[in-house]
């Protein structure tokens, strides 16, 4: 059975790729055949069956600079890249200062954007590749405040400012790259909450699912598609898109 | 390739004698899907083929009937079938009007409320794709109901995402952009102006787009891997509408 969501030949850089969903596109995208750079925080991504782990903080800049240019001379211009790193203080609205702001933003925008467009520029000069950032519902609509109960912090406001700068960054990428045969797309997961909540937090957890048309809560296998898709040549005309994978979430 | 297989799944592919449809039937096929495809017009011979004209009212529920009879437990829809049947807008009559009307938008509703109404009886589930265009979001001179029918789909889209949810039915759409077609093909030819250069400066990623690039984005909406996506409409138009396309 031929299909175009085969990954054979593909290396993929996935940042963040040891998180609670980063594991689990990981898995996916070596399912179908690719090579894999997991990359995550200090200890932990791990080696595997056609992953090779590396350890960066995306937030030091010049890390990720020096990060960009070895890992180029030594695996070539990869041609997928997802972006699932984010920035968070969990302070309450009140309690952030400026600095916790910057920090966020730095985080969020600042080290996504350079690490895409570095990379952007390198696919560029070869004549294609897909670059695959990833926002929130949270970058489309508001969280909802009655649904989190004391000592609960809603979802914070630095959050959803940066997943929302990702989607107006997913479709200038796309228009700058575009000519050159490199794509860029976002992802943007509905509430895929942790397993630590799932178990400890049952009433969120059903609060939660309240708000969803398919009225449950997502598990971590189901974001990996989405990236498995945007990276394959099953998606080879489309760019600039926003891609929901949020059980409805931000339909009603 | 577990997560985009669509083997044990049976489908009906509308409008699918030809262009997008056609595309789409084919990359069902491909990922293990049996397919029963529908036109307009008879097609002596051929297998798994419904004919009819859905702008009929009558014809959608009877179209899923025979579907049914064909592939009985049928769990994914993929409404494709549409026109275009705009004048310049002065020029439009009511009997114009009701032709793009009844068969993009009335036959679209009442397909998926009869495919709907069959897969509750089989206990609930499945997966309907319906297809709408850029035209449902940015608008186009001269292409009134053409654009009202397709921004009219978005909403159904998203409208029976929420109805069908708690049946388990899942409910997504593709908007493609400019797609070499017959359809499409014909109006291009047809102009003597620079219209399709202007586009293919407009389209990103440098050319117009052709039906076997919309039949991945179909196929993984109706996989097990698309299974917390619904309400969804994934654009295929090479970023054509990702910044203004502007005037012509």
């Amino acid at each position: 059975m031929s299909t175009p969501f085969s990954l054979q030949n593909r290396d993929i850089w996935v940042i963040g790729g040891a998180g609670y969903l980063g594991q689990e596109v990981v898995n996916l995208l070596t399912e179908l055949g690719a090579s894999v750079l997991c990359v995550d925080l200090s200890g932990k991504a791990q080696n595997g069956p056609q992953v090779t782990a590396v350890d960066l903080d995306a937030a030091d800049i010049p890390a990720l600079e020096n990060f960009v240019t070895a890992q180029i001379a030594a695996r070539g211009v990869p041609h997928g890249l997802v972006v699932m790193t984010y920035a968070s203080t969990a302070k309450k609205f009140d309690d952030l200062t400026a600095a916790d702001f910057d920090y966020a933003n730095h985080g969020n925008l600042t080290a996504t954007f350079t690490l895409a467009r570095a990379i952007g520029n390198v696919m560029a000069e070869r004549g294609s590749g897909s670059l695959v950032l990833f926002s929130s519902m949270y970058g489309t609509v508001s969280p909802d405040p009655s649904i989190y109960e004391a000592p609960m912090n809603p979802n914070p406001v630095e959050y959803g400012v940066g997943k929302a700068g990702i989607q107006q960054l997913t479709r200038y990428l796309a228009v700058h790259f575009g000519k050159s045969g490199v794509r860029c797309n976002a992802i943007s997961p509905g509430p895929f909450p942790n397993p630590n909540i799932q178990r400890d937090q049952p009433a969120f957890i059903e609060r939660l699912s309240q708000k969803v048309p398919l009225g449950r809560v997502g598990q971590s296998p189901e974001i990996a598609g989405a990236v498995a898709f945007l990276v394959s040549d099953a998606s080879t005309f489309i760019t600039g898109q926003n891609l929901a994978v949020d059980g409805g979430w931000t339909v009603w | 390739m577990k997560a985009f297989s669509l083997e044990g799944h049976a489908a009906l592919v509308t409008g699918s004698s030809q262009g997008i449809g056609a595309a789409i039937a084919q990359g069902l096929e491909d990922c293990g899907a049996a397919v029963v495809r529908h036109g307009l017009q008879d097609m002596p011979g051929s297998v798994a083929y419904v004919p009819c004209n859905l702008s009929v009212i009558s014809a959608p529920a009877q179209l899923i009937d025979s579907a049914f009879a064909l592939q009985p437990a049928l769990d994914t829809l993929i409404c494709n079938a549409g026109s275009f049947f705009d004048t310049p807008f002065l020029e439009m009559t009511a009997t114009e009007w009701e032709k793009t009307i009844s068969l993009n938008l009335r036959a679209t509703f009442f397909l998926a409320q009869a495919f709907a109404k069959k897969r509750l009886t089989l206990g609930g589930g499945g997966s309907i794709v319906i297809v709408s265009s850029t035209n449902g979001f940015q608008a186009e001179a001269d292409s009134v109901a053409y654009d009202t029918s397709k921004g009219g789909l978005v909403m159904m889209i998203r409208s029976l995402a929420v109805s069908l949810a708690p049946h388990g039915i899942r409910v997504n759409g593709i908007a493609p952009g400019l797609i070499r077609t017959p359809l499409t093909g014909t109006w291009m030819e047809s102009r003597a102006d620079d219209l399709l250069k202007h586009y293919e400066k407009k389209i990103l990623l440098g050319k117009v787009g052709q039906p076997s690039d919309c039949a991945g984005a179909v196929a993984f909406l109706c996989s097990p891997a698309a299974s917390y996506i619904t309400g969804e409409i994934i654009t295929i138009d090479g970023g054509l509408t990702t910044s203004q396309i502007g005037k012509l």
